[in-house]
């Protein structure tokens, strides 16, 4: 059986290292390593979207990532959206359209929705359904999820 | 010319309770709980859609890796960390 290597990155802007097997995903390295348990697994095989984190600012499913993958990368997860201050607009925004129930998904479509606002400031609706469709929800449904993305980037732009 | 009733809560717009411990990952379910020495369970589903159970051999499950597991009578066997981490390698 291999031995154990070790790996560091930047996780939500703090160096992190770590030791785990070559065959351990990101998402059980954050999760069962390193105690970054938002990111949840709800399928594991890349099809849900929970457990999305951003990789050097890729949108990935970190199921389907190997941790060793990791090395020297910038890595995002939910925790590290929002400051010690507040939470992000995106936060604030899912919370105020009651986009969430059990909040299973959300760290996901938190997650995801960050990465879609950073790369695009003002979606249409089709857009964001679009960018979110690897996230899936089965309690809320997409609408009031929709509806708190495009407030989100409306606050982003300052409006 | 109804009088006008007032609800502390129907109409309003409340934001749930625990709503900010969900949009941050802080919200603890039950796969992220982690106590010392906790035991880690593993589900062998039957192959069998439609069947009696006549026996339960436990006996592989006991003898995995270093730390074997414990049939406590129930048919679940208890193991380590490590052995969790094996079988579930091994699936």
């Amino acid at each position: 059986m291999t031995g154990k290597v070790a790996v560091s990155a930047t996780i939500n802007t703090e160096p992190t290292d770590w030791l785990c097997e070559p065959r351990e995903t990101l998402l059980e390295a954050l999760r069962d390593r390193l105690g970054l348990t938002g990111s949840k697994e709800g399928c594991g095989n890349g099809n849900c979207g929970a457990c999305a984190v951003l990789l050097d600012g890729r949108l990935v499913n970190s199921c389907c990532v190997l941790a060793v993958e990791a090395q020297g990368a910038e890595i995002t997860t939910v925790e590290g959206v929002g400051t010690r201050d507040g939470l992000s607009p995106i936060q604030q925004c899912f919370l105020e359209e009651a986009a969430l129930q059990c909040g299973f998904c959300t760290p996901g479509f938190i997650v995801a929705t960050k990465a879609l606002l950073d790369k695009n400031p003002n979606p249409t609706d089709d857009e964001i359904r679009w960018w979110l469709a690897g996230n899936l929800c089965r309690c809320t449904g997409y609408d009031k999820i929709v509806r708190a993305v495009q407030n989100a980037a409306a606050k982003q732009r300052g409006e | 010319m109804a009088s006008e009733t007032k609800y502390r809560v129907i109409g309003t717009r409340p934001v749930r309770p625990d709503g900010v411990d969900k949009v941050t990952g802080r919200a603890i379910y039950g796969a992220d709980v982690v106590l010392p020495r906790m035991a880690h369970g593993k589900i062998l589903r039957s192959p069998h859609a439609h069947a009696r159970i006549l026996r339960l051999d436990t006996s592989r499950a006991e003898q995995t890796a270093r730390s074997p597991g414990r049939d406590d009578g129930a048919g679940f066997c208890r193991m380590s960390m490590r052995s969790w981490r094996l079988a579930r390698a091994a699936t």
